[in-house]
């Protein structure tokens, strides 16, 4: 049994750079010894192998097992779903994007889908064809297209600028992917309040049947890698907070800070007496906060006699256990 | 000496021999075909459930259906006149269930083409139920509805057609769910937009006719993706849509009678009695006609209490149009359907229309409730390397003088064994090429 894991990554695109950002801030940086070889390693964790690929086929190849491991978009992911697709953790934090419906501006009449609906009986009625929607998410399309009581379409799957269909005439309105919705702008579309199949960010994606049959040093670097992969994402969401503050008694200080939820940190603040030259004048706290608490504890420290405060980034937070790696667990029930 | 044969094609040759003495000709249809033609006049739930792919730029279908492939040999192959057709084979449409079996169905049915009235009505449903009887069904029951009859019921309140189709789509919400409920969805349907956008239904300003909203459209033109539509399509809408919402008032009335609709399912020989009264004096040679077709089901010796009356049954495809009609057995399963249809071959592409109606049902469906399968007279014949000629040739004959004959390499008591000079051993006797006769008939009396 080979006792190495392969990690498949998205080779162009806008995941492509991304994916390596994120990997080299988890501690995990890939070394990719020439620019055209699909082939790439990660020193820190020397088990496992990197292949670079379409993210298209990132997908595909966790779906038949050729690799056990994947980055993608979230959207690829369940436009291609299957029983061995393994979705590890759907929020990289990292290539966020929404797949939309989106109409010409022109259609000053459709405000939601219910009016497309009607525009689908319209181009029956008046046309005599079915409404066209350009794609290249069938699967998810027709899923939320027939949820929405839109029966009457055709899919018009098109590589590359699916958002210029409507203007160049080959489809009415589209099913696509937009991050800042600036590309739908230019293509003057827009889309529909009701018409969000999905939001979608880079996703770890496994083969439920090699992820079953791993051994134990695989099985290890697995744990590893999700373990770095959580301690980062958790990191990101968090900053640590240094200030001093004015009291002669600690417990006090303790209960005060513990009182609010804002200040209350992973598991309650350290607390260290600070000297000055008349001795003893206060105590230094250190919490590990939310990121966007940050503002609100300070203001607080500051009402319980704080003064100076200084926060920093966290790169990595390590909890009791990798949430990613017990959640595997269960989706795989060990 | 005996085997039991479960012969899965017995139920099929019956009903096709039954529905040729009907004088229906057997009419071979493609699994796949263009999907448009089953998107013609589908129900949403069918369109939903439909296997499509594409392949060189053309959508294709596994067929759900055979009554559109009828349509469409009819209007395209040429025909004219009275048609009768029967088809039988394999039918596909997604499940619910996953089992990918649960997807295809063995169908067998007939359409008539060219023919109107009560006696065309009679016949289909005729057929129907004495093809049941064939499989020795007998605890059939007909529910019958009939589309055309609402529409024209529906016609006094002179809804738009997109309106009408909604509540005839709707029946099902109506039973379960209430006025109410349906209400809100028709208005949840057409709304949208705030309401001080000129765009929006409810808005009550000053966009008066077409002509004055196109200006209003065309100087509305800041992009240039159009989607297949213009101004005109999009002013077009706007109206029609303000048009559907100004007749909230007729559409609770027509729910208040289809809710009464809803609410009679009778005993054919009562139901009339209570249609009538429903019915406004325009709409009520439909209802004669219609009561006329069921009576003359007593002339093919049907029994008329076994008939019941459900006025607001809508059947999952969209062509229908005028008397449509499901079979169950007493356990209220499914058995299969059908109904008049006769805007589907204009639609098609028929010049003038073609009356037409038809009926399917579900060969799996009937399989559970016919009888035993039969016991067949079945022989074995030792099949040794130096006889293999006799023993061929010896089944052969068997076979061709109605016979079951297997070939086995292992000789019981019963088996026949030839030689190579063509001599037959069975049961202690030798019959030579001579008393090959005597043999069929010691084996046939076996």
């Amino acid at each position: 049994m080979p006792e190495r894991i392969m990690l498949a990554l998205p080779s162009k695109g806008v995941l492509a750079d991304s994916t390596l950002d994120f990997l080299r801030d988890c501690g995990l940086p890939v070394h990719k010894p020439n620019p055209r070889q699909y082939t790439g390693s990660i020193r820190t964790l020397p088990g496992i192998d990197v292949l670079f690929q379409r993210v298209k086929d990132v997908v595909a190849k966790v779906e038949a097992g050729t690799v056990q491991l994947g980055i993608a978009g979230y959207d690829l992911v369940r436009e291609l779903a299957s029983d061995d697709l393994l979705v590890i953790n759907e929020r990289l934090g990292f290539g966020h994007c929404q797949l939309q419906l989106a109409v010409p501006t022109t259609w000053v009449d459709v405000q939601g889908m219910a009016d497309l609906v009607d525009v689908a009986l319209d181009f029956r009625q008046y046309r005599h064809r079915n409404l066209r929607v350009a794609t290249n998410f069938s699967h998810l399309a027709r899923q939320f297209l027939n949820a929405n009581g839109l029966h009457h379409f055709s899919l018009v799957q098109a590589e590359g600028a699916i958002e210029a269909a409507p203007t160049l005439g080959y489809a009415d309105c589209v099913i696509d992917l937009s991050q800042t919705g600036t590309t739908l702008r230019e293509n003057h579309l827009r889309p529909l309040p009701d018409g969000t199949l999905l939001e979608s960010q880079a996703t770890l994606i496994g083969n439920r049947r090699c992820l079953q049959s791993m051994g134990p040093v695989q099985n290890e670097l697995l744990r590893t890698l999700l373990e770095l992969m959580d301690a980062a994402l958790q990191g990101r969401e968090r900053y640590l907070l240094s200030a001093n503050l004015a009291g002669k008694d600690p417990e006090g200080l303790a209960r005060q800070i513990m009182d609010n939820p804002v200040t209350r940190g992973l598991e309650g603040p350290t607390l260290a007496p600070t000297w000055n030259e008349d001795g003893q004048q206060g105590y230094a706290v250190t919490l590990v906060i939310s990121a966007d608490q940050l503002l609100p504890a300070v203001e607080y420290l500051r009402s319980i006699g704080g003064r100076q405060a200084s926060a920093r980034p966290l790169r990595h937070v390590f909890l009791e256990e990798s949430p990613s790696w017990l959640r595997l667990q269960q989706l795989l029930g060990h | 000496m005996t085997t039991q044969i479960l012969d899965r094609n017995r139920p099929a040759d019956t009903l096709r021999d039954h529905m040729a003495g009907y004088g229906y000709q057997y009419l071979e249809t493609p699994v796949i075909d263009d999907a448009g033609l089953f998107l013609t006049r589908a129900g949403d739930r069918i369109i939903s459930r439909l296997f499509t792919f594409g392949r060189g730029g053309r959508e294709l279908a596994l067929r759900p259906e055979f009554t559109s492939q009828a349509a469409h040999n009819y209007v395209h192959g040429d025909f004219s006149g009275v048609q009768r057709w029967q088809f039988s084979g394999q039918v596909f449409e997604e499940s619910r269930q996953s089992a990918s079996r649960a997807c295809q169905k063995m169908s067998i049915g007939a359409e008539l083409f060219g023919l109107n009235g009560p006696a065309a009505d009679a016949e289909i449903m005729a057929l129907a139920l004495t093809s049941l009887q064939a499989l020795n069904v007998d605890n059939w029951r007909l529910v019958v509805g009939h589309i055309g009859l609402m529409r024209q019921m529906l016609a006094q309140f002179a809804l738009d057609e997109r309106t009408e189709r909604f509540l005839i789509g709707n029946l099902r919400n109506l039973r379960q769910h209430g006025i109410d409920h349906v209400l809100q969805l028709f208005e949840a349907q057409l709304a949208g937009g705030s309401e001080e956008s000129p765009f929006a239904p409810q808005f009550s300003g000053g966009i008066g006719d077409e002509t004055a909203l196109a200006g209003l459209l065309r100087a509305t033109l800041h992009g240039t993706a159009m989607g297949g539509r213009d101004h005109r399509d999009i002013a077009r809408r706007l109206l029609r849509k303000r048009q559907r919402m100004s007749e909230r008032g007729q559409l609770i009335e027509a729910l208040h009678l289809l809710d009464r609709l809803c609410q009679l399912s009778q005993p054919a020989s009562v139901a009339f009695t209570s249609l009538a009264e429903l019915t406004p004096m325009e709409a009520r040679p439909v209802l004669q006609s219609w009561e006329e077709s069921l009576a003359l089901l007593g002339s093919y010796g049907l029994p008329l209490e076994q008939i019941v009356i459900q006025p607001d049954l809508a059947r999952s495809w969209d062509y229908y149009s005028g008397m449509v009609f499901e079979l169950h057995d007493s356990n209220s399963r499914h058995l299969g359907g059908g109904g008049r249809y006769d805007d589907l071959l204009t639609f098609i592409g028929a010049s003038t229309p073609v009356p037409a109606v038809g009926f399917a049902c579900w060969l799996v469906e009937l399989e559970t409730v016919q009888p035993e399968p039969r016991a067949v007279n079945a022989f074995t014949v030792l099949l040794e390397e130096d006889n293999s000629v006799a023993a061929i040739r010896l089944a052969q004959l068997l076979r061709s003088n109605g016979l079951i004959a297997e070939l086995a390499d292992v000789r019981q008591a019963d088996t026949l064994v030839a030689d190579a000079a063509g001599r037959i051993r069975w049961r202690n006797r030798v019959y030579s090429q001579d008393e090959l006769q005597s043999l069929l008939e010691a084996l046939r009396s076996a």
